[in-house]
């Protein structure tokens, strides 16, 4: 039998799903879920491989080993000690010239030397960085030198059987020295260098009470305080003697004034800094004296000041920092305060910038490193302190049982710590992370050397050994939002305007041909943006500053005048031409721009005493014009607000009646004092702000640098136009047509019902445009990376360059050693700008859900 | 036969009495001449022209609203064929007729709206007290304000129901809040809506329901003191009940105010109209009192039409 057809003529429908389908169901389903899923833990696996990165530099310090070995060191203390980097040998050199070399994890006096057998050894002074030593004796004599550990590594044929079959990480003793296997099985050998000038004698001959040496750019200056009383700044001559070859030293020096302390106590310590221009003295009553000798013609006495603070405590240990700028000073009551000179204009100052508080205990023994700002610190209740003095952080306490530490070293590599006590000698290794990053000197002030106050500064790299790296982010932070915010002050008025201007009032045969150009605007690659930020529109703005200060007014202003022209042509002929308005909205842009030539050079001639430049660079002129210029767009807005509120009804109510082209013409000239009101407001309050002595240079304006904020606010205001654009177009154009109809209806005009309906009901759509708008300003890493010159200045100057987190991490994460502290940092700056990015999208769908909840009931 | 109507079963306790509804053509003179002569409807959808029958009653009355020989063109299709009106002051006019007969596009031409639609071209003239309403000089802004105009959807704004009302006043910048306030209550009682939402006017217009929306809208058109008010099916989104609130107002605002109204539905036309235009394919047909047009229509396609027989 046939079947039976259906209405359609068709046979009847299967009602039975194909497993195709179903397998198509399934699969896509599985699909989308494994991308959702997917993308949810790719996004929370870079978040959390971000974290632990920078989690390690939060980790404190940690002790991962300690020995203790008896030595008999029943002489006095050592002067000074050294340690090499394995950690496996120490040096000390005693008051009597003696310097022994013993294993730290046995106790073995490896070498034992008698380095001065003729002389007896009055002074001694070390630098921190392994730099040379200085030497006095009590003829008067000064000898330079170092002591150092060398390195060479030995041939494993010519080793001895039990030293060749050592184990990798394993050590043994070999002539004089230590052999250890490296990792990669090598033998390295490690012997004690030393190196000892002849005598550089004295022009006469006292016994030298304290001495310190720095190494200039013009040669070695050592300053030497002898018994006689005498304080003498001097250099060291080299003589070659041709015949022999030997070489022999000479000090030629000036005397310092020194006159007023000759009779009393002699210093403890003595210093001079690296420049050898700033002489200190430290006297155990906690006196300091700073004799200055920048002019080597007059050296004076520039300051006595008293760095205990307290009466009934001593000084009891005076040790500098690497880079001698920062001296630390120990008391009897335990504390270690930091000092350091801060250079100024007229005076400068020595000042207390980090105060560790004591524990009662004496402090028996400081000891500095040679590569970063961390000293340890010996107390007499045998506690010892490893600190990190920039950040005040207490990186370990440890403690010698009892005993009282006489010395300190710190291993060169910061890892380890040996201390001698009565007892022998402790040592531990110690992985000291990342000291010298807290909380506090990333995001707070902090006082680095040199710094006249605590301050935020980002300086990852310096030129020198002892530069010290600050990583302040808040720098970088403060350039983010300076560049978002002024990107964002240029593009997002025009991005909105023009997007009200095509949803509300263009011909939509217009708007068909402008939309998708504007939006073709975002094609442009941000690297192209940067380029042409960077090497053309900032050096053409620099060359025509004030015309483009004054564009900025006269753009706006011609539209305004075109617009009243507008209100004063006859009714038919504005009838006619309305069909082709927005031609001649174009043709006002060009006289705008024209005229802000003129307008910039009288701008130039009245507010900035005729040069602008100058007047940035804080020379001639008052502030008033600078207030001028910042207060002009609040005044515009409040006169715009007064004029809305108290001026329109009133002329409204006196030009009723009047025909069109008077209405006009009050409707002009109304306008035109409007003007003269806003530039006579703005100029009142300028001089209110000058009289009461507030300069907007320093605030918002500031020295001019070609790559400014003006320059990325425009560029990559540019930049982020077609984005906001584009969203805000499409959410005033999804408003319901029939709010549009219903106002229309009412009488109520195009801008009112814009304004009124419109824009309120997009307002959710509008703020996402903005906030997407933020987000890629906050992100964009090209344009400011070409454009800001990458000065990490903290101001919100428009004239001036600045930092962003991203062009940070671009420029400098190629360079950073892997897992360094700097590498790691740079992750937080990233992290940094997850947090910043993270918590404006989810503040913008907050309010953007707000607003939507109106929306939707529509 | 009977017309269905959503309203019927609320409407039977309702002291306004039911128009008869003609179960024969009760005009002797139609079925004089059956299919005498050829249907007007017929010609009309050839693209003929048929001239308009206008009873003589309206030419007695004073026109608010003057529509003479409009033509409109979207494009190039014509929407309307010289259509020529006389809206009497203080009445209330019905447009009926089937969906796509330009209606609501006579309507929205009154206030110019369709200047909107970029398209649109028209010809003829219309005035509204004797002011021209389509001449290049007419500020459209000044015209609309004139005028009064609820759409088939409710259209609150998203703003408070105060502000909603007060809109009007506002968009002029009256700020007194005195004025404001009592012109807000005026038009929520001319809207019978002041009992439902004096105590919550501050609360958002979307809020409230379908009919109490349309009559918002009423109250935000009638805010505006209008000469004219225009309804476009201003029932069509709601249920029996909110349509029976809205036709009560509009008996009340007769007189004080002339309405025009569109509708689809000729009961409502019957119930709340003093005056009824048929409409047929962007031409008018027959216009007439609303009696005499449901009772007893000189032509007979309206005969049809409102017995149901096409449309």
């Amino acid at each position: 039998m046939e079947p039976k057809k259906t209405y359609t003529g068709r046979p009847r429908r299967p009602r039975k799903t194909r497993s195709s389908v179903w397998l198509a169901e399934f699969a896509s389903r599985r699909l989308i879920t494994t991308g959702g899923i997917g993308t949810i833990v790719a996004i929370v696996t870079v978040f959390v491989f971000l974290l632990y990165v920078v989690g390690h530099l939060f980790l404190s310090a940690s002790v991962t080993g300690q020995a203790h070995a008896e030595i008999d060191w029943a002489q006095a203390a050592p002067l000074q000690m050294g340690m090499d980097e394995d950690q496996l040998m120490c040096w000390a050199l005693f008051p009597d010239g003696s310097l022994q070399l013993v294993r730290l994890d046995t106790g073995e006096l490896l070498e034992k030397r008698n380095l001065f057998p003729d002389q007896h050894l009055t002074a001694v002074s070390f630098t921190p960085g392994g730099e040379t030593t200085a030497l006095g004796f009590e003829d008067g004599s000064v000898r330079m030198g170092t002591i150092r550990f060398d390195t060479s590594f030995l041939d494993p044929d010519e080793l001895p059987d039990d030293v060749r079959g050592l184990e990798v990480g394993q050590a043994a003793r070999v002539k004089s020295g230590m052999v250890l296997r490296t990792p990669q099985g090598q033998y390295r050998l490690q012997e004690l260098a030393v190196d000892i000038k002849d005598p550089a004698k004295a022009a006469r001959p006292s016994p030298v009470l304290l001495v310190d040496q720095s190494k200039t750019t013009t040669g070695q200056v050592v300053t030497v305080l002898t018994a006689d009383g005498k304080l003498r700044l001097n250099t060291v001559l080299e003589k070659n003697n041709l015949l022999t070859g030997q070489t022999t030293y000479k000090l030629s020096g000036i005397d310092l004034p020194y006159a007023e302390y000759a009779s009393t106590d002699p210093p403890l310590k003595l210093f001079m800094s690296a420049l050898g221009d700033q002489i200190y003295l430290f006297w155990k009553d906690g006196r300091l004296v700073r004799i200055d000798a920048r002019d080597k013609a007059k050296p004076m006495l520039a300051e006595v000041r008293d760095v205990l603070e307290n009466g009934s405590l001593q000084v009891t240990e005076v040790r500098c920092l690497l880079g001698k700028g920062t001296f630390l000073v120990g008391d009897s009551s335990g504390r270690v305060r930091a000092w350091f000179y801060v250079p100024a204009e007229e005076a400068g100052r020595v000042v207390c910038a980090h105060d560790f508080p004591g524990t009662g205990a004496a402090v028996t023994a400081l000891a500095v490193s040679d590569r970063s700002r961390s000293a340890a610190v010996a107390h007499r209740d045998g506690k010892i302190r490893l600190l990190f003095v920039t950040s005040d952080r207490v990186m370990a306490e440890l403690d010698v049982s009892g005993q009282i530490p006489k010395s300190l070293v710190l291993a060169p590599k910061d890892d380890g710590l040996a201390a001698a006590a009565a007892g022998g000698i402790w040592q531990w290794t110690i992985d000291p992370l990342h000291p010298e990053i807290t909380f506090k000197s990333l995001f707070s002030k902090v006082w680095y050397e040199t710094h006249e106050k605590p301050e935020f500064v980002w300086q990852s790299t310096g030129g020198t050994d002892s530069f010290e790296p600050k990583y302040s982010l808040v720098p970088l932070i403060i350039g983010t939002l300076k560049a978002s915010f002024y990107s964002l002050l240029f593009g997002v008025p025009l991005a909105l305007l023009a997007a009200i201007y095509t949803s509300e009032f263009m011909h939509p045969k217009s708007k068909a041909v402008v939309k998708p150009t504007i939006e073709l605007m975002a094609s442009l690659p941000s690297v192209v943006l940067g380029f042409l930020a960077g090497l053309v529109f900032a050096q053409f703005v620099e060359r025509i500053v004030p015309t483009v200060l004054a564009s900025l007014f006269t753009v706006p202003l011609a539209f305004l005048v075109g617009a009243y022209f507008w209100q004063l042509l006859p009714d038919r002929l504005a009838q006619v031409l309305a069909r082709g308005r927005f031609l001649f909205i174009c043709l006002v842009m060009p006289p705008g721009l024209l005229a802000a030539i003129p307008v910039g050079a009288l701008m130039e001639q009245v507010l900035f005493d005729g040069d602008l430049r100058r007047w940035l660079d804080g020379g001639g002129g008052s502030a008033v014009g600078g207030w001028v210029l910042v207060l002009l767009p609040l005044s515009a807005i409040v006169s715009v607000l007064l004029m809305g509120r108290y001026v329109n009804p009133w002329v409204r109510r006196q030009t009723i009646g009047l025909n069109r082209l008077k209405t006009a013409l009050v409707d002009f000239g109304k306008f035109q004092s409007a003007c003269a009101g806003t530039v006579l407001l703005a100029w009142v309050v300028a001089l209110i702000l000058d009289g009461f002595g507030f300069d907007a240079r320093g605030l918002f304006l500031g020295p001019y640098s070609q790559r400014n904020a003006l320059v990325v606010g425009f560029i990559m205001g540019f930049a982020i136009i077609p984005i906001i654009y584009t969203i805000a177009e499409d959410a005033l154009s999804s408003v319901p047509e029939h709010l549009r109809a219903g106002s229309l209806a009412t009488g109520a005009t195009r801008w009112q019902t814009a304004i009124r309906i419109i824009i309120p009901t997009a307002m959710s759509g509008l703020f996402s445009a903005v906030m997407i708008g933020l987000g890629r300003a906050v992100g964009e890493t090209m344009i400011v990376l070409m454009a800001t010159g990458n000065t990490p200045v903290m101001n919100w100057s428009i004239f001036s360059g600045f930092r962003t987190l991203s062009a940070n991490i671009a420029v400098e994460l190629p360079d950073a050693v892997r897992n360094s502290t700097h590498y790691r940092t740079l992750f937080l700056a990233a992290l940094t700008l997850f947090a910043i990015t993270f918590v404006l999208n989810s503040l913008a769908e907050l309010v953007r859900l707000r607003f939507r909840r109106r929306a939707y009931q529509l | 036969m009977t017309v269905s109507h959503p309203a019927s079963a609320a409407l039977e306790s309702r002291p306004t009495p039911l128009l008869p509804m003609p179960q024969q053509p009760a005009n002797p003179r139609l079925l004089d001449h059956p299919g005498s002569e050829e249907s007007r409807l017929e010609k009309i959808a050839r693209g003929q022209s048929a001239p308009a029958h206008v009873h003589a009653e309206i030419a007695q009355t004073d026109p608010v609203l003057r529509i003479t020989s409009f033509s409109l063109w979207y494009g190039k299709k014509q929407a309307l064929f010289d259509v020529s009106l006389c809206i009497p002051r203080g009445k209330v006019t019905a447009l009926i007729g089937p969906s796509g007969c330009g209606k609501s596009t006579l309507l929205r031409s009154v206030n110019r709206l369709n200047d909107l639609i970029d398209t649109v071209r028209v010809r003829g003239e219309m005035q509204l007290n004797d002011d021209p309403i389509y001449r290049p000089s007419v500020d459209v802004i000044e015209l609309r304000k004139r005028m009064g105009m609820v759409f088939q959807k409710p259209n609150p704004f998203p703003m408070s129901i105060y502000e909603n009302v007060v809109y009007p006043l506002r968009i002029d910048g009256e700020r007194d809040r005195r004025a404001l306030h009592e012109v807000c209550e005026r038009s929520l009682r001319g809207a019978a809506l002041w009992d439902e939402v004096k105590d919550r006017l501050h609360e958002s217009g979307l809020a409230l329901s379908g009919g109490q929306q349309q009559r918002l809208c009423i109250a935000r058109a009638i805010a505006g003191d209008p000469e004219v008010l225009l309804l476009d099916e201003p029932c069509s989104a709601l249920d029996p009940i909110a349509t029976s609130k809205i036709e009560d107002l509009l008996q009340e605002l007769k007189g004080n105010y002339s309405v025009l109204i569109v509708t689809h539905n000729m009961q409502q036309a019957a119930r709340t109209s003093d005056f009824t235009a048929f409409m047929y394919l962007g031409h008018v047909i027959e216009y007439g009192p609303t009696g005499t047009m449901f009772t007893n229509p000189h032509l007979r396609e309206t005969n049809d039409y409102i017995t149901g027989r096409f449309g």
